[in-house]
């Protein structure tokens, strides 16, 4: 993730999904923090295991939702814990929980 | 009514796919499981007419549900999900009828296209083969993974392939050893396929070119001198 990228979550971003799956995208966002913490817990303890888990499924489901974004930054979360380098997790968790709250879904 | 299983481990992919295969309901059935032993286990009692999987997943893994459908139900087309870009080695390299690569994230109208494609396949009788010794290959470097692959086929030696984080590291056909082993392993027809225990004792690396260039030349020797 790039310093543009990095500032372009200080701002609102609004992804359109498509309606038809609307009844469980609240479901997936909370789910989706709940996995943020138990990296933030993870990296802690040094379970790589656990993070590289986690991180591969948000690469691979993001963007087939709609959520791009969640398959960069679990892409990029992969190549961190790859190389155990904690700081760079944590800085992508933060990423991450910054793009969770200020995501604005639009249906259509 | 066509049945479909899909074997994935990320909950919120399934919910995603029960969704939007809502209106394709009159079509096929999609059966989800979480891992390859739930699928082997369905595999055991219901006629399946295409199956979906992911590489990892906890228990039994992609893989080696891929190994079991190859060897008991090589009738069956199977559509892998990988996180990882497939290397087209194209059709040449690979002689898969019933198998094919899919990269995650994927668009589900592409995937559903696949799916309905695959149960308008006509194969020709006599040129089901399952999936190919390449295909497989290609998936364990795609996958990094480190394992013990064996290939068996009728009349024929059997070969070990030995991979270490996706790097094809040696092979064993009989006498031969390394990439002349692997070249023989390659090209095996109607191949039974299993993954082994990692041996104990330290392996030597015997193979230095990259899978790709392994496969091509396997398959050229094939084509100039019958294998």
């Amino acid at each position: 993730m790039n310093d543009n990228e990095t500032k372009m979550f200080a701002g609102r971003i609004t992804v359109i999904v498509d309606s038809e799956i609307k009844s469980i995208i609240p479901g997936f966002i909370k789910e989706w923090k709940d996995d943020v913490n138990t990296m933030r817990h993870a990296v802690d303890l040094g379970d790589y295991e656990t993070i590289r888990s986690i991180s591969h499924r948000m690469k691979g489901t993001g963007a087939t939702c709609g959520f791009d974004a969640l398959t960069d930054l679990g892409t990029d979360l992969l190549a961190c814990t790859k190389r155990m380098n904690n700081h760079a997790i944590r800085k992508v968790l933060d990423l991450l929980s910054s793009y969770l709250e200020k995501v604005n879904i639009v249906y259509q | 009514m066509e049945k479909v299983l899909i074997a994935e481990d990320d909950l919120k992919l399934q919910n995603f796919l029960r969704i939007r295969w809502e209106k394709f309901k009159d079509t096929f059935e999609a059966i989800f499981v979480n891992n390859g032993e739930e699928a082997i286990n369905v595999l055991k009692q219901k006629y399946i007419s295409l199956v979906i999987t992911d590489i990892m997943m906890p228990k039994v893994d992609g893989m080696a549900l891929l190994g079991y459908i190859n060897n008991k139900h090589p009738h069956i087309p199977c559509i892998v999900m990988t996180a990882y870009p497939p290397q087209g080695l194209g059709k040449k390299h690979t002689d898969d009828n019933l198998f094919r690569l899919f990269q995650k994230p994927f668009q589900i109208d592409e995937l559903t296209e696949a799916v309905l494609n695959a149960f308008e396949q006509d194969i020709p009788d006599g040129t089901l083969k399952g999936i190919s010794v390449p295909s497989f290959l290609q998936m364990i470097q795609l996958e990094e993974k480190t394992c013990l692959f064996e290939v068996s086929s009728p009349g024929k030696e059997k070969g070990f392939f030995y991979f270490k984080d996706g790097i094809p590291y040696d092979a064993v056909y009989g006498n031969l050893k390394g990439e002349e082993a692997a070249f023989k392993i390659i090209v095996m027809e109607k191949a039974e396929i299993r993954f082994r225990n990692l041996p104990r004792k330290k392996i030597a690396k015997r193979i230095n070119t990259e899978l790709a260039g392994l496969i091509m030349e396997a398959t050229r020797r094939k084509d100039d001198y019958g294998g």
